[in-house]
């Protein structure tokens, strides 16, 4: 590498050369969140040719947070990690949909939470750098667990609210617009008294403006990435029994099994 | 320009040759003198004030901001004020009394700044002339006073910056160069006080070139950012000291009376002084100024040798300017360990230079036994550091200078950005521009 700038005669307006040995990180620990899916897939409900449709809704989120658009803000490295970490909570969450469900939502509430929380760290810590001469948590790290926290919360939160919401018949297009709704609420209900906490803490005015349209994109950006999911078991029937059993939906009634009319035996 | 020439004949008709004399003491008349530019910023601040004050403007529309600017501790140095941002209006009491109604000189119209966010307002009022009584002789200081406002977030403090644009000036004459002998009154915390403000000296050549005294970090934030970091390392003026070494000449400065008016003169008295001196050896090129600040005195040279003699003394902090052709840099001292040279700053948003004293160990000792040796000037050179943080690569431009240290090009506002470009196996794979800050 070599820095220049015109120094108007007080220097060489080229410096000397400085050599800089790249050293690719270590790709082992990316690929534990990889490892993790395919020892999920091993388990015994998980034996069949429609779970693998996991990895489709999981490459696209990890293509998107790999190749963002430049319309991205700079500066928002860290949100696609979140994303990314969240990618892989959520496809481990579907895999596993049939051992969180329990009898009480609550309890499958925290089953999920744990479940997604478990998974989406592992996804996380495994985009850090891990090569251990240089490694170092940088300036974002800290923000991005916490908003990874609140994701995971939000996400949890959603579903099982939606699942109550929707209990009485499975629909798709409404559980998408509730999963919405629920997952800007869950945000605003987490962020909000923080911000007015700090609003006080500062002496000034709440501009509430400041606080809504950031949150509101935030959501929108989390429902985005659970949409490929939600999708996956909207088409895949497979999925979509896991997605009915960690929702608590009511079974589709079975056929009425009537019997035949004799008149009709008799003909 | 024409004000310039004024001044300058005035000024030549009545300098002081220092030392050509017979007498170990002179006398320069300094006269005051206004610039069109302000070379010392300091935030005033603010006691906020919710009852209207006994007489009062009338009322008008719009957001109205009361309280007293608190120059320094003395409560008789604070100023009555009534911001009317609607109607873009301010009104001080320049008698120091709470009636802001008895003095037609002083209400002042604003100059709209602009603003990045619509609920911040700035307003500019130029030309105010304060005085101080309580804490100097009461005579008036030219300044421009900047309100600031954030209505959304911080709508209960206003923001109040005081930008300097009087001192007092003359010319002296020693061993047959003449410099230019400034005093800058205090705008902190004895508002006035020529003792506690500050001294320029420079050649009279730059007599007519825009200084900078210098400020304090925090109330450089009306500045462009790439300026900041400049002026609280100008080298134009330091804080007074009764001793002062120049020109090979140890000084002690004094005055009889301080000046009540504008058209009084203050006479600035140098009386030669006998001092032990050493040598001190400067190892770089292209210094155009180099300030040491001693425990006895402060050293002024201009384009100083490789070898010269200085005051016996410890001296640190130091500050360094080259100059080579129209370009100019400075000794970036201060810069922390972290290679930010910037913090945040809560109160108002901005970005402010970190200033700093260099470490204890750059402080240079000048004995008459042996020569000292201080390792500051040019030539420079670009060099770029490079460190991994997480999967990225953090590259930082630094200029060093040739006895070490790190050096800033200031090349006003128009700076280009210096620029990197990357290599492998020598053909180019990357380039690109670093960023100020």
């Amino acid at each position: 590498m070599v820095a220049s700038s015109d120094l108007g005669g007080l220097g060489s307006r080229e410096g000397p050369r400085v050599t800089y040995n790249w050293v690719l990180p270590s790709i082992a620990p990316m690929l534990l969140p990889w490892l993790a899916i395919l020892g999920l897939l091993a388990l015994k409900p998980n034996r069949c040719a429609g779970a693998w449709w996991i990895w489709l809704p999981l490459g696209c989120v990890m293509a998107f947070t790999l190749a963002p658009p430049d319309i991205l803000p700079s500066g928002a490295d860290f949100f696609l990690d979140v994303i990314a970490a969240l990618a892989a909570g959520l496809a481990a969450v579907w895999l596993l949909a049939n051992y969180l469900r329990r009898h009480h939502r609550f309890v499958t509430f925290l089953c999920l939470l744990s479940a997604l929380a478990g998974f989406s760290l592992l996804g996380f810590v495994s985009r850090l750098d891990w090569s251990f001469t240089d490694f170092n948590f940088t300036d974002e790290t800290l923000p991005a667990v916490i908003v990874l926290a609140v994701g995971v919360l939000a996400s949890s939160a959603a579903l099982i609210l939606g699942g109550l919401i929707c209990r009485g018949r499975y629909r798709p297009l409404r559980l998408y617009g509730w999963l919405l709704l629920l997952l800007a609420g869950s945000w605003l209900v987490v962020t909000a008294p923080i911000f007015v906490l700090q609003s006080i803490g500062s002496n000034g005015g709440i501009d509430w403006g400041e606080f809504f349209v950031p949150v509101l994109v935030v959501a929108v950006c989390h429902f985005a990435t659970l949409l490929p999911f939600l999708i996956l078991s909207s088409a895949s029937p497979f999925y979509r029994e896991r997605l009915k059993a960690l929702l608590h939906a009511k079974p589709e009634a079975p056929p009425v099994m009537a019997p035949v009319p004799e008149a009709s035996l008799k003909t | 320009m024409k004000f310039y020439l004024t001044s300058t004949l005035l000024v030549a008709l009545c300098s002081g040759n220092v030392f050509g004399a017979s007498s170990n003491t002179t006398t320069v008349p300094l006269e005051y003198q206004e610039t069109s530019n302000a070379f010392l910023f300091r935030n005033v601040p603010i006691e906020r004030r919710t009852v209207p004050f006994p007489k009062e403007p009338a009322p008008v529309s719009g957001r109205v901001v009361r309280g007293v600017l608190k120059f320094g501790d003395n409560p008789s140095n604070g100023i009555p004020f009534l911001w009317q941002s609607g109607a873009k209006k301010l009104f001080l009491g320049l008698n120091h009394k709470q009636d802001l109604t008895d003095d037609s000189a002083g209400m002042f119209s604003a100059r709209v700044m602009w603003s990045s966010e619509p609920t911040f307002i700035i307003q500019m009022f130029t030309n105010i002339h304060l005085s101080f009584p309580a804490s100097s002789g009461g005579v008036p200081m030219l300044m421009d006073l900047q309100f600031a406002l954030d209505t959304a977030r911080r709508p209960g403090q206003p923001l109040c910056n005081a930008a300097l644009r009087s001192y007092w000036q003359g010319k002296v004459t020693v061993e047959g160069h003449d410099w230019q002998a400034g005093l800058v009154q205090n705008l902190s915390d004895d508002p006035g006080s020529f003792r506690q403000g500050q001294l320029l000296l420079r050649p009279w050549e730059e007599w007519n070139r825009p200084f900078s005294a210098f400020s304090e970090p925090g109330g450089t934030y009306v500045l462009p950012w790439t300026e900041q970091n400049c002026v609280v390392r100008a080298s134009d003026t330091f804080a007074f000291s009764p001793r002062v070494f120049f020109e090979g000449h140890a000084c002690l400065l004094d005055w009889s009376a301080e000046p009540r008016g504008r058209e009084d003169k203050l006479a600035l008295q140098l009386t030669q002084q006998q001092t032990a001196l050493g040598e001190l050896r400067i190892t770089g090129s292209f210094i155009q100024r180099l300030v040491l600040t001693g425990e006895r005195y402060v050293v002024v040279l201009d384009h100083p040798a490789a070898s010269v003699k200085v005051p016996t003394d410890r001296y640190q902090p130091y500050r360094v300017w080259l100059k080579q052709g129209r370009t100019r840099a400075y000794f970036n001292y201060g810069l922390p360990q972290t290679g930010k040279a910037n913090v945040l700053e809560e109160v108002t948003g901005a970005k402010l230079p970190v200033l700093s004293p260099p470490p204890p160990e750059q402080a240079i000792a000048v004995d008459e036994q042996r020569p000292a040796v201080l390792a500051v000037g040019g030539p420079l050179t670009n060099s770029v550091s490079a460190t991994r943080q997480g999967r990225e690569l953090i590259l930082r431009h630094r200029l060093i200078g040739g006895g070490g240290g790190e050096y800033r090009v200031w090349q006003g506002t128009n700076r280009i950005a210096p620029q990197f470009t990357v290599r492998k196996s020598g053909k180019k794979i990357g380039a690109g521009q670093f960023e100020f800050g």
